[in-house]
């Protein structure tokens, strides 16, 4: 490994490349003051670049000797604790159904569709849903909402949280005939107040959101879920340089996936749609083009199918791809009510 | 927040010099750059960098709020918690108490519809004084089409509060209140909004209305990309003033047409084409040659594509994500006027009836229907798109305008300037409206119009013409009222349209009839107008259950049909109504049997010929080509 490959400033890399410490095993075996010395930089900083030298040279070891290696896990760890991972439920059984079980935590996941079609709805209905305690089967935590458009709407959540609270007591009659008064009654208003809403109107500020959440999210444990509603907004109005563009968006692409991994949480983008010419026709395709379609573990869209909302797994590297069809309704997101199959012609 | 200076920020000193001197001023800069590039130009460690950028972005961050403290802030600090009433009280109910502050609400619909009246009532609404249930305070309109009128302003407020506008003073206190502004041109506009910027916190400002959005783009820019870009800047501008000065904006928006070609995500594929073209072909392949038939279906079909249109929002679908609510405003199965819900967080999609009277926009019941599907974004503007039929639904919508402008007479003329300037930005809509509008007034038809109606339905003698041109003149009343009493019986009743057996597909943008029979439904075609294809759906259900099957209109108007269709079977009945049908012009080309090739070539097709399911007639570098074949 190249001593230029190391996370280092210009300067420090400079005069280690002048001094003929180009490798990183030159380095192994020099001491931080003869560093100091032949850098002629002072001890502190040659210590630390000792330090990232050796961090960086114990990775390259590790990664030639393949049996065991540091940070990895093996696949069936992983299973196991997949297993164990909770799922966000939707409140459409068929819209868990193809996502299996819901939306996963430690993944980010790409909901995208036409205006109307219910993104916001989704987004709302999964802030609520996150707070479901645990002995109704739910996560219990609590969300973080960032709305970039404005169309979070209050009154809307609290319909919403009120039709969950009703589900719930339902739920919890369900299990215990005998009418015992269960202990803890969630209220609606107990629901408002664990969803942290963040109103951003920059691009700016929508970076400096997502830098902020690992240190937000330390401080208040049990966030679960994070919505970004519509992560395309600001990035969509503002650019001429799509360079800077698609560099921003994969940067913060890998700071939500890092949270994701970190804290256990499920992140939520909501993406707009555009309308791409391919092979002669104009297709409708979701924003933000191609390398951004890379970012994310899986990618959902939300369709019109005639007259039902449909649902369809574009992009997933455990599910089927396949379409369900869901329906907004005042209670918010439910199965679709007419489930029968049309026969349209002769 | 983003443009926040780095110096301010109480970084480091060391770091925020350095910082200074990459000439890195404002968090906007700073954030727009990786890690690693920061790193690298600023010549620090990385540790520095994290830190600094970590700092920086919780000082750039907004404030995080609870939904509950959000909620409370709403119901405690803002008048009718955040919403500005509409005056209409279904409208705002489904709305949650009204037009909300904070968000871009915006009106579409076709020309003289009514969003101008719209936008009149809601500015006034907002001027008014509070106990008036206003929000007493300036309104900012700015009228890009010269739509404005303050006499019609008036108007509508001493009608419908009539004991404030008796008050002298009162009303030129009010209309003092309202700022029009007439900017001409996209850049004249983005001006006066950076003006506006600075005068809403000053002037107490609480309603900001564009009318309309899309004029000033389509003054300005030809078809294509660069339309994009100028918009964007107005979109979150926009967004972010209404959200910082927490007032409502309410933007209108024209529609346009589009070609059927729906825009689809390329997984949805098209097997609907595949159905339709089996059973649409053995009608022309079994009675006629098939040279012959090709150029029947040519001719049908280039008769097609000129009405085989649907109205869309003009602006694409980047503005319709922008919108937070969208209400659609539209004149469906002829006369009768709809405002619709069509895009919002809060409210389900219902559909109000409305009329224009003296008091401005009404709804003529509080009670709205819920869509579903498609119909929740179709935009029907003046019925279904066929040039004859929009001739019918000019004739009533007009019908219907000029009888409660004759009912207020003095007030009829100003309302006319106002129809005018309405309808003045589509020339042809204009001009169908005012002659066959004024002939209602004077109480008779002219020869023309019989004219047009015996072209249309030949198949009737003169009586029951007259029968049905009576009742057509009438708006639908006759025919909504005799709903409930159909209900119980059989046949399929629709939702998108107010005839039996009639649905509307967007995806055709037709009327397509249906007809149940042995469990099973047959498909009887598609037509450009709603009521051929309830005259199709009519003469189905003629044949298959006899005459006293539930019909659209009435039994005399098909005697003749009667006569023809005793020596028929059931199947050859079918295959002559779809014959009478409109040509279908679905996928990619307007062509019937021709598809476009994944190649990029148009590929020619027969269905069901000889028994097989269809046959490969080759490919061809042009569609006229391969339509040919």
């Amino acid at each position: 490994m190249e001593v230029s490959r190391l996370p280092i400033s210009a300067s420090q890399r400079g005069k280690l490349i002048s001094a003929g410490y180009t490798t990183l095993s030159s380095l192994s075996s020099v001491s931080s003051s003869d560093l100091a010395r032949d850098l002629q930089i002072s001890d502190d900083e040659a210590l630390e670049i000792l330090k990232v030298a050796s961090h960086g040279s114990r990775l390259e070891r590790m990664n030639k000797n393949s049996v065991i290696v540091n940070g990895a896990r093996n696949a069936w760890d992983m299973l196991h604790e997949e297993e164990l991972l909770p799922h966000i439920t939707t409140s459409c059984a068929d819209l868990d159904n193809i996502l299996g079980g819901g939306i996963k935590c430690k993944e980010v996941t790409e909901i995208g569709g036409v205006p109307g079609i219910g993104k916001t709805q989704l987004g709302i209905q999964l802030a609520v849903n996150v707070q479901i305690p645990p002995d109704c089967g739910g996560l219990g935590g609590k969300a973080i909402y960032i709305d970039t458009e404005g169309s979070f709407m209050v009154e809307r959540v609290v319909q919403i949280a009120g039709a969950c609270v009703e589900d719930m007591s339902e739920y919890n009659r369900f299990l215990q005939k005998d009418f015992q008064p269960s202990g803890i009654k969630i209220q609606p208003k107990d629901i408002l107040e664990k969803i942290y809403y963040f109103r951003v109107c920059s691009y700016t500020e929508q970076i400096a959101v997502i830098n902020y959440l690992e240190k937000f999210i330390s401080e208040h444990k049990d966030v679960k879920i994070v919505i970004v509603d519509s992560v395309t907004f600001h990035f969509r109005q503002d650019f001429d340089d799509m360079a800077l563009r698609t560099r921003l968006l994969s940067g913060m692409a890998l700071k939500l996936m890092k949270l994701a991994k970190n804290f256990s949480l499920a992140v939520v983008l909501l993406n707009q749609v555009t309308t791409k010419y391919t092979e002669g026709s104009f297709q409708l395709s979701l924003a933000l083009g191609d390398s951004w379609s890379h970012s994310c573990t899986n990618r959902v869209i939300l369709y019109w199918n005639g007259d039902e909302r449909f649902a369809y797994i574009d992009k997933s590297p455990s599910l089927r791809s396949t379409s369900a069809p869901y329906s907004v309704t005042s209670r918010g997101i439910r199965n679709c009510a007419t489930n029968y199959k049309r026969v349209k012609l002769m | 927040m983003a443009n926040k200076l780095i110096n301010e920020m109480g970084l480091p000193k060391p770091i925020e010099n350095i910082f200074a001197a990459r000439n890195i001023r404002t968090a906007k800069d700073a954030l727009s750059l990786t890690e690693f590039d920061l790193m690298e130009l600023l010549d620090v460690r990385f540790a520095d960098v994290t830190s600094a950028i970590a700092h920086i972005s919780e000082i750039t961050c907004p404030p995080y709020q609870t939904a509950l403290s959000l909620m409370e802030g709403q119901i405690h600090h803002e008048l009718f918690s955040g919403h500005l009433p509409t005056c209409l009280r279904g409208l705002d109910e489904a709305l949650c108490g009204g037009v909300p502050f904070g968000v871009l609400t915006e009106l579409v619909g076709p020309a003289g519809i009514g969003k101008t009246q719209f936008c009149l009532k809601i500015s006034l609404l907002a001027s008014l004084p509070a106990s008036f249930g206003g929000l007493d305070g300036h309104v900012i309109y700015v009228d890009v089409e010269s739509k404005f009128s303050s006499r019609r302003l008036i108007e509508i407020g001493a009608k419908s509060f009539p004991e404030l506008f008796q008050t002298k003073g009162l009303a030129q206190e009010m209309a003092g209140r309202i700022l029009v502004l007439q900017p001409s041109s996209l850049v004249a506009f983005t001006e006066s909004l950076q003006q506006i910027k600075v005068s809403l916190l000053e002037n107490k400002v609480k309603l900001l209305v564009i009318d309309s959005m899309a004029a000033l783009l389509s003054g300005d820019h030809n078809q294509g990309a660069p339309r994009q870009l100028p918009l964007g800047w107005h979109i979150s501008f926009l967004k972010s003033l209404a959200e910082f000065s927490r007032i409502p904006v309410v933007v209108t928006n024209q529609v346009r047409s589009q070609s059927t070609e729906l825009c689809q995500f390329p997984f949805q594929g098209t097997p609907i084409c595949v159905i339709i073209r089996q059973n649409f072909f053995p009608v022309c392949q079994s009675e006629m040659s098939l040279p012959c038939a090709v150029n029947k279906m040519n001719e049908t079909l280039e008769n097609s594509t000129r009405s085989d249109s649907h109205l869309v929002a003009a602006l694409g679908t980047n503005w319709a994500h922008a919108v937070t609510i969208r209400l659609v405003l539209e004149a469906r199965s002829g006369c009768q006027r709809y405002i619709k819900v069509a895009k919002s967080p809060i409210s389900p999609p219902l559909s109000f009836p409305f009329n224009i009277t003296s008091s401005g926009i009404s709804l003529l019941s509080d009670e709205g229907t819920e869509l579903t599907g498609q119909d929740i974004y179709t935009i029907s503007g003046q019925g279904s798109g066929t040039s004859n039929s929009s001739v019918v639904n000019a004739e009533a919508s007009s019908n219907e305008y000029s009888c409660s402008t004759h009912a207020r007479g003095d007030a009829c003329t100003i309302s006319f300037d106002i129809l005018k300037v309405g309808a003045g930005s589509d020339e042809a809509v204009t001009k169908e409206l005012f002659p066959v509008s004024k002939r209602v007034n004077g109480g008779f038809l002219s020869t023309e119009m019989q004219g047009q109606y015996s072209t249309r339905f030949s198949s009737r003698n003169r009586i029951d013409l007259t029968f049905e041109r009576d009742r057509e003149g009438k708006i639908p009343v006759v025919q909504q009222a005799s709903q409930p009493r159909k209900k119980s019986r059989r046949g399929p009743r629709s939702r998108s349209s107010q005839y039996r057996g009639v649905t509307f597909y967007r995806r055709t943008g037709r009327w397509e009839s249906h007809i149940w029979d042995c469990g099973k439904q047959v498909y009887l075609g598609g037509f450009d107008a709603a009521h051929a294809a309830a005259r199709a759906y009519d003469r189905a259900a003629i044949k298959f259950r006899g005459v006293d099957a539930d019909i659209n209109f009435s039994l005399t108007d098909y005697d003749d049909d009667l006569q023809q269709m005793k020596n028929l079977s059931k199947e050859e009945f079918v295959h002559i109504l779809r014959r009478q049908s409109t040509g279908f012009s679905r996928g990619s080309s307007k062509y019937r049997g021709v598809t476009l090739h994944k190649c990029g070539r148009w590929e020619a097709r027969m269905g069901q010929f000889l028994g097989k399911k269809y046959i490969y007639l080759g490919l061809f570098d042009n569609e006229v080509e391969a339509a040919r074949s």
